[in-house]
């Protein structure tokens, strides 16, 4: 005990020190971090959680670090996604875990209108090429990485808009493991609002989706604050929040 | 792995290993992970002390036994960024890397590499364009990805009853800004077993395991996860130190 105690004084002691040297990272121009909170709308319990770590770089595009768990179906996901200044998806490399077993680990590349994936799972290597438009996002799960749809909506415009996504197998069921569909969902802008959860007060806006999920957008990196799915009894909120800013 | 500062996490790690097997026992075998770790190393000249880099991981253990380590650095000359995602089998022979590169401000590439028994597949993004390698690996091998915590396990098929200095192969890949990035050679480095050994370093006091690579850097690895809790390259002038380290076990928040 005296030894550790003695190192816990040095180290604080040589953290102070190392942190007078420590130098920016040139290749990030800022950061922010959280976690959601899982809960059922009906009893408040907590059915999972997610943590996820957004750093935003030099040419504007973003890397999205996000893992979740949802306890009772045996989730465990693990995303990388970078996407352009404008939200456009760059690449998504995803890992997923079921009920302890490992179902599949895929990159998702976009080039143009070209998507390439690569997905090794237990039964082999699959490739996927295919054609995606200017204007669609990734669904790879965990919710922050689902929070990225709305950068093409026409707020001028407004109303009920349609946009393209390509969702992965949730729990990589099939043989054809993690690969996803290509399908549109509708969404309209509902406006601006003040909204207070567990890690803080934040203006956000809000969206709909195919009149099933309301989500809760802030900032520039459009963090989500909040994903309510009424007809899932599924409320996910934001309960850590962290960035550069201080 | 002796006396580390996280010991002090004991208690309630005891607690919720409790309150643990009651929720495992309760739900439909939702674990995926079985224990974790996360910590943090301090890059520094070893003859003046200045930090040079600094790197933050994270171990994830599943069911079957294979680990996931995650891992971010940040070396400052070059202003090299990393993220890493390397998972390995028990045995600690690669499955999968997933591995994106920044170097001065700009991104260098993407990659994901994939080991299926002889056969390692990669398939990269880069400023170039795309670059898909399928090469013939050797049953003995492991990825040089350059977080440390992930260089780190080189080791596994070191033969200590045999001793003396042995051979290793490694794929390592390069971190370049005038020409295709990841994607990297493969070749041997010696390695030689040099004994156990008590390290102090600010993250605590550990046991390790003392070995030497190319008689150039020496690599002290604890635990049955073989995390590093220092790696010095004498020849370079730098040393590389734990200086955080967090344990814990299933469901113990805020990990996932």
């Amino acid at each position: 005990m005296k030894t550790c105690a003695l190192g816990l004084v040095a180290s604080v002691l040589a953290s102070s020190a190392w942190a007078a040297d420590e130098r920016s990272n040139v290749n990030i121009t800022r950061w922010a971090e959280g976690k959601v909170e899982y809960r059922k709308i009906s009893t408040g319990e907590v059915s999972g959680s997610e943590e996820w770590h957004i750093t935003v770089h030099p040419d504007g595009s973003r890397t999205l670090e996000t893992r979740n768990r949802l306890d009772l179906a045996g989730y465990q996901r693990h995303v990388m996604y970078r996407v352009a200044e404008n939200f456009r998806p760059l690449d998504v490399t995803a890992v997923y875990w079921v009920k302890g077993e490992w179902r599949g680990t895929g990159l998702f590349a976009v080039t143009g209108n070209d998507l390439e994936a690569f997905v090794q799972t237990p039964d082999g290597l699959i490739r996927q090429s295919r054609k995606v438009p200017d204007r669609f996002s990734f669904i790879p799960h965990p919710l922050q990485s689902n929070a990225w749809h709305t950068w093409y909506y026409d707020r001028a415009k407004g109303g009920e808009q349609t946009i393209t996504v390509y969702d992965m197998d949730p729990g990589a069921q099939a043989v054809s493991s993690m690969l996803g569909k290509v399908y549109t969902q509708t969404i309209e802008y509902l406006g601006t609002e003040e909204m207070t959860v567990p890690a803080g007060t934040f203006t956000v806006d809000r969206f709909n989706i195919d009149d099933a999920v309301d989500i809760y957008l802030t900032g520039p990196d459009r963090v989500l604050v909040r994903f309510l799915w009424t007809p899932a009894d599924a409320d996910y909120v934001l309960v850590d929040y962290r960035d550069s800013g201080g | 792995m002796k006396r580390p500062t996280g010991h002090l996490l004991l208690l309630p790690l005891i607690a919720f290993a409790l309150v643990g097997a009651a929720v495992a026992q309760a739900a439909d075998d939702p674990r995926n992970i079985v224990r974790w770790a996360k910590g943090k190393y301090i890059y520094r000249m070893a003859s003046t002390g200045q930090a040079t880099g600094e790197e933050d991981w994270h171990l994830t253990v599943h069911p079957d036994g294979s680990r996931t380590m995650r891992a971010t650095n940040f070396r400052y000359a070059g202003d090299v960024h990393r993220t890493v995602v390397l998972r390995v089998a028990e045995t600690f022979r690669p499955i999968d890397l997933y591995a994106a590169y920044w170097v001065n401000g700009a991104w260098s590439g993407t990659g994901l590499f994939t080991v299926t028994g002889e056969t390692m597949r990669a398939a990269v993004e880069t400023r170039y364009g795309r670059i898909e390698q399928t090469l013939t690996v050797p049953e003995h091998f492991s990825f040089i990805p350059h977080p440390l915590s992930t260089n780190a396990w080189l080791s596994w098929y070191y033969d200590q009853a045999k001793g003396g200095a042995q051979d290793i192969t490694v794929y390592d890949l390069l971190a370049r800004v005038d020409g295709p990035a990841v994607i990297g050679p493969m070749y041997q480095q010696t390695l030689r077993y040099m004994g156990e050994r008590e390290i102090t370093v600010p993250a605590g006091t550990f046991d390790t395991r003392h070995f030497k690579v190319d008689d150039a850097v020496d690599l002290y690895l604890t635990g049955e996860d073989s995390l590093m809790v220092r790696f010095e390259w004498a020849p370079a002038d730098r040393i590389f130190d734990l200086t955080e380290l967090t344990q814990g076990g299933y469901p113990t928040p805020p990990d996932n």
